[in-house]
């Protein structure tokens, strides 16, 4: 446990690119697959087709190759983010992270609307709503809380699926932890036992949080 | 689920519902009109890009890459159903101990990458595992957890009954988990371990990165020596949801095939669909 204690630094700022890489997907992908999962339900058939092409193709893409196409791929397509070469590969990271991730979200939210009772959306166009209001007024909302459990399935698989970014140039855990492996290689076990238990951490912490989300707002079954 | 938002549309309903398609298919067009147009001034859509790819021992060579990636998925699939099956058993055992080391032991399979679990083999082995073993452990080590958390669901969700009777006529509680349990389990679970291979099949994509050779490494040589690793991963990415869709289709055709027989299994089994058991479709 020597070497973790000594590399407090590295272990941390690892620890620290994984929560940034979280964070940020975190919150993409709940954007982007709410949208998609408007699209999803949309009164019109283009754009049903649009939203379901996107998560079939995503959904069976291996993460691994979305962000080998993110990070390799978009700079010969010359898009760039940022100055810094850093920002740069973290910005590709989010984005195939977001990409990904929403696919499942998406699927999460619409069968979220499908537990909503057909009389709330009958009442809401009973008193004149029409289709984005329902949806955003009254549909969601409760589609949302009745969610709460496979969505935080959902960001603790993103949790570990930050791990993949480590192959891609971004500085997380993984990538403290093959620094720290060829610095110290007789604490080979102590440091993956470390970075093991921080992955078991972050996972436990989103876990936790989610169960406390579940019981402020969940729909009891 | 159209029902729930919206009534049959009227005349004005269908004339706005025709203005929201019409911008619809603009908006998609758009979109894969700036992709191609992207591609096309980065000069990836040029013919000496495209042109490797009909060549036939570059086929071959593709063909080779995808049966490495295969084989990964197929051996940690049987080996995460053995083990998988093991930790089912063991975690329903009647003794207490097995139970609670079990438990313990799946949650925790649970939690950590299985890019780390890989990580786990080539590490502490120092190289002597080969990566591909190291890549097919750390598959089975995850995936057999949530299999073993499927076939579990399975097994809770067989009616009581069955159980009752099974003992009634003086089977041992082995021969009761063996013959009667998980048969029926793994029939009802058949929709839901199939669509765990997919899982499977996608993350033996990150054998890539403790560098095994298979269809991600072969599209970067590929590319690094032909320059067209935009057309390389596009091929790539082609084969693995061709493949994936396959094995997913099979899954819905199995899943419409045994719904008739066991429908109350399914019902039961319904809210642990694979994307929530481990998060792990993901």
């Amino acid at each position: 446990m020597q070497v973790l204690l000594d590399n407090l630094g590295t272990f941390g700022r690892g620890a620290w690119g994984t929560v940034v890489l979280f964070a940020w997907s975190a919150v993409g992908s709940l954007v982007l697959g709410t949208l998609l999962a408007c699209l999803r339900v949309a009164p019109s058939a283009a754009m049903r087709a649009a939203g379901t092409a996107y998560v079939n193709l995503v959904r069976n893409t291996p993460l691994t190759l979305v962000m080998f196409f993110s990070v390799l791929a978009l700079p010969q397509l010359q898009i760039r983010f940022g100055d810094s070469l850093n920002t740069q590969f973290r910005v590709f990271a989010v984005l195939a992270l977001v990409a990904y991730t929403s696919c499942f979200v998406c699927e999460a939210i619409r069968s979220g609307i499908n537990t909503v009772p057909v009389g709330q959306a009958e009442a809401a166009r009973a008193i004149g709503l029409p289709f984005g209001q329902v949806l955003t007024l009254v549909v969601l909302p409760q589609a949302f809380r009745a969610v709460v459990p496979p969505m935080g399935n959902i960001f603790i698989a993103l949790v570990k699926n930050t791990s993949v970014a480590s192959a891609f140039s971004n500085y997380e855990l993984i990538s403290a932890m093959r620094n720290l492996i060829e610095q110290n290689g007789n604490a080979v076990i102590s440091i993956l036992v470390g970075i093991t238990a921080a992955y078991v951490l972050l996972v436990a912490v989103v876990a936790l949080a989610f169960n406390r989300l579940e019981r402020a707002v969940g729909v009891p079954a | 689920m159209s029902s729930v938002l919206y009534d049959a549309p009227g005349p004005r309903a269908r004339l706005r519902n025709r203005v929201y398609t019409a911008l619809g298919i603009l908006l998609v067009l758009v979109v894969l009109g700036a992709v191609v147009w992207r591609l096309d001034f980065a000069g990836q859509l040029a013919r000496s890009k495209w042109d490797p790819f009909i060549y036939q021992d570059i086929q071959t060579a593709l063909l080779r890459a995808w049966w490495a990636t295969v084989r990964v998925a197929l051996v940690a699939v049987a080996l995460s159903l053995a083990l998988g099956t093991v930790l089912a058993v063991l975690r329903l055992s009647t003794v207490r101990a097995l139970r609670w080391i079990t438990t313990g032991l799946v949650e925790f399979l649970r939690a950590p990458p299985v890019l780390l679990m890989m990580f786990w083999f080539l590490y502490a082995s120092r190289g002597a595992i080969p990566v591909f073993w190291c890549a097919v452990l750390g598959l089975t080590l995850y995936n057999g957890a949530i299999i073993s958390e499927i076939l579990r669901a399975g097994v809770l969700a067989v009616p009581k009954g069955q159980r009752e009777a099974a003992f009634a006529l003086g089977l041992t509680s082995g021969q009761v988990m063996r013959m009667v349990l998980l048969p029926q389990a793994v029939r009802s679970m058949l929709p839901s371990i199939v669509a765990q291979v997919v899982v499977v099949l996608k993350d033996s994509a990150l054998a890539y990165i403790i560098g095994y050779t298979e269809l991600l490494r072969w599209g970067t040589n590929l590319g690094t020596e032909f320059f067209n690793l935009v057309p390389a991963s596009i091929v790539i990415a082609v084969v693995y949801i061709g493949t994936n869709m396959v094995i997913a289709g099979l899954a819905k055709l199995l899943e419409r095939r045994l719904s008739t027989t066991a429908p109350r299994a399914r019902a039961a089994a319904a809210p642990r669909t694979p994307a929530q058991v481990g998060g792990g479709a993901l």
